[in-house]
């Protein structure tokens, strides 16, 4: 299959993945002469929206790595000086307003970002770490070992992303650890797939050859032969499961089964507004316009990165 | 292809038995015990014993599981806490809804995707491919938690086209149930449209550039018999896979679809059941909704090599 799945749903966790991974072959597109203005144009353009994507991101992760010593309203307290659902407006102190029960939008945003890139981090890290070492090991090992494992990953993969979570959800105590947890159990096989379908192609290669002549050990060709080679292919693949990881974090905190309240998070805000929806719309607006810009940003980085280390032209 | 077969099947039976393993494995891991679940916190150790030996749970893990095995190859899924009612017969009466809700999903989004994916390959970076491509990319990062507030706010509160909420049986009033089953269809196919006029895309594209494009070109065929007569056939194969893979991803949007719009399928029964702890019912519809997509992905896999001659020439 050959197919670039734009996704991001809940569910692009592996849909997603699985196809940015699979997809390693480029496509030669060329372009009629007439067309080639327009396609320099929408080169441009589309620098535009990469250095937009970025410029949204850093400032993303500021907020959240330095949410602690900015000057906001405590995101668990109640403004004094507005009412409940106060609007927007050009204020110099809560420009967003305040929520449905009259704490500081603009601090319950920025601590929500923090939720939500911590859980994200967290979850594609352990992931990362954990697949990259079992898809080393079953496409360099093969045998019974690959076996196994692909079992193992097609057991994970048998069930609806969505409907995992929510089964790991309904077990675990209601924290954020679990829904790290949840998460990162998701990732471990896109992951562990996309590093074991690289490994496969790279292990018959003569650089390794010429290692396994010259008397490295296992370890040493897996680790420094293969493992360097495998990395820029995974780099894209991490912006994106990222954005799948916050939306996925975002769905279950919607439903009231993700980070626990107080503590913010943008799913748990979209719900909580959901029900002034009539006369304050910007309760909901807010952080879902949040959410959205971020998984649209990430899903652009890391798309340009998939252009550019992978090669292949970007079908979305 | 007969050895092909049997060997995915085979695959597919593992794979089962795993998850089965897997889901029984919930009661256990579940903190707290069932008996108070059922009987309330102030119940007697000597009516929590009874009911251990009424459910079995006395008994070791591997029993119940050889237990719950040969009741689950027999369809009975166990009994729900909550509803005294069985399991199956739950799934039996929430299924209708999610399979219109998927089955009118899936024919929306074909008939959106394929007219776009097809002029969109027409011209690389024309007007149309630009427009799609982002219009698309937003379509894939709204999750359905973010797109149904944004629906609602347009088509029930500010239009007053269509019903916020409930559910109309299509027996009862196929109008009404039409009514009611729109805009959670038109929430759900987003993401299908997206992704299904990206693949659909990228294989025309590459059809396109064949000799025999070029020949009816010469023959002076119209533009649209060119595109929708010659290429649309030999390029829609991932479009096929993917719509059929696409399954999962639905089955998960449909759970918060349908929670945001009061719709008694699938979703909502999971939803309903993790919120009361009732774990018979979670664990059936895990399994229920795994086997389903197990299933589905091995026909597609069995069906693909079976449409496309170039792979069934293949030794499996």
């Amino acid at each position: 299959m050959d197919v670039t799945t734009p996704g991001a749903g809940i569910e692009t966790l592996v849909g997603d993945v699985a196809d940015t991974l699979l997809d390693t072959r480029s496509r030669p597109v060329s372009a009629s002469p007439s067309d080639r203005p327009s396609t320099s144009r929408i080169r441009r353009l589309g620098s535009v929206g990469f250095w937009l994507a970025t410029a949204w991101l850093v400032l993303l992760a500021f907020v959240a790595v330095f949410a602690n010593v900015l000057p906001l309203h405590p995101y668990d307290r109640f403004v004094d000086s507005l009412p409940p659902r106060a609007s927007m407006g050009f204020r110099l102190s809560e420009p967003l307003g305040t929520d449905a029960s009259g704490r500081s939008m603009l601090s319950r945003l920025v601590f929500g970002a923090r939720e939500s890139l911590l859980i994200g981090v967290a979850s594609v890290g352990i992931s990362l770490v954990i697949g990259s070492l079992i898809g080393l090991a079953a496409g360099y090992l093969r045998g019974r070992v690959d076996e196994v494992v692909t079992i193992l990953l097609d057991t994970i993969l048998a069930f609806p992303a969505l409907v995992l979570l929510l089964a790991i959800a309904s077990v675990g105590a209601r924290s954020v650890n679990t829904v790290i947890a949840g998460l990162a159990i998701l990732g471990i096989s896109p992951f562990a797939r996309l590093v074991r379908s690289t490994t496969l192609t790279l292990a018959d290669r003569e650089f390794v050859l010429a290692a396994r002549t010259l008397g490295a050990t296992r370890r040493r060709i897996m680790f420094r032969e293969i493992l360097p080679n495998v990395v820029p292919g995974i780099i894209s693949v991490v912006f994106l499961f990222m954005a799948a990881v916050i939306v996925a974090e975002g769905s279950l905190s919607f439903l009231g089964l993700g980070v626990p309240p107080p503590v913010p998070s943008w799913g748990g805000m979209v719900n909580e507004g959901r029900q002034w929806m009539s006369t304050a719309p910007q309760l909901v607006f807010i952080p879902a316009g949040a959410l959205l810009l971020t998984v649209l940003s990430l899903r652009t980085v890391g798309e340009r990165i998939r252009v550019r280390f992978v090669g292949g032209v970007s079908t979305l | 292809m007969g050895r092909y077969v049997a060997r995915k099947l085979i695959h597919m039976v593992v794979v089962l038995l795993l998850v089965s393993f897997a889901t029984s494995l919930m009661l256990d891991l579940t903190p707290g015990d069932p008996a108070y679940a059922i009987l309330g916190d102030q119940a007697t150790p000597a009516a929590v014993k009874s009911l251990h030996q009424e459910l079995g749970l006395d008994r070791p893990f591997y029993v119940r599981y050889g237990d719950w095995l040969s009741n689950l190859a027999r369809g009975d899924l166990g009994t729900s806490y909550e509803y005294k009612q069985s399991v199956s017969s739950l799934i039996s009466q929430a299924l209708p809804v999610t399979a219109e809700l998927i089955v009118l999903t899936l024919l929306l989004a074909l008939a959106i995707a394929v007219p776009l994916g097809v002029y969109s390959a027409r011209r690389v970076g024309g007007i149309v491919d630009r427009g799609t491509t982002f219009v698309t990319s937003i379509f894939v990062s709204a999750p359905p938690f973010i797109s149904v507030p944004f629906l609602v706010f347009l088509f029930v509160l500010t239009w007053h086209i269509f019903p916020a909420t409930g559910w109309v049986k299509f027996g009862d009033s196929p109008m009404d149930n039409l009514q009611h089953i729109v805009l959670p269809v038109i929430a759900l196919s987003l993401w299908p449209v997206a992704a299904f006029t990206a693949a659909l895309r990228s294989d025309t594209v590459a059809t396109l550039q064949e000799d025999f494009i070029l020949s009816a070109r010469a023959k002076g065929l119209s533009t649209r018999s060119i595109l929708f007569r010659h290429a649309l056939r030999p390029s829609s194969f991932s479009l096929m896979t993917l719509a059929g893979l696409s399954l999962g991803t639905l089955i998960g949007s449909a759970v918060i679809v349908e929670y945001l719009f009061a719709l008694p399928g699938i979703g909502s029964l999971i939803i309903s059941a993790i919120n009361v702890h009732d774990i018979p019912l979670v664990q059936g519809v895990v399994m229920f909704t795994a086997v389903v997509y197990v299933v589905m992905n091995t026909a597609v896999d069995i069906l693909y090599r079976y449409l496309d001659p170039r792979l069934r020439m293949q030794k499996a």
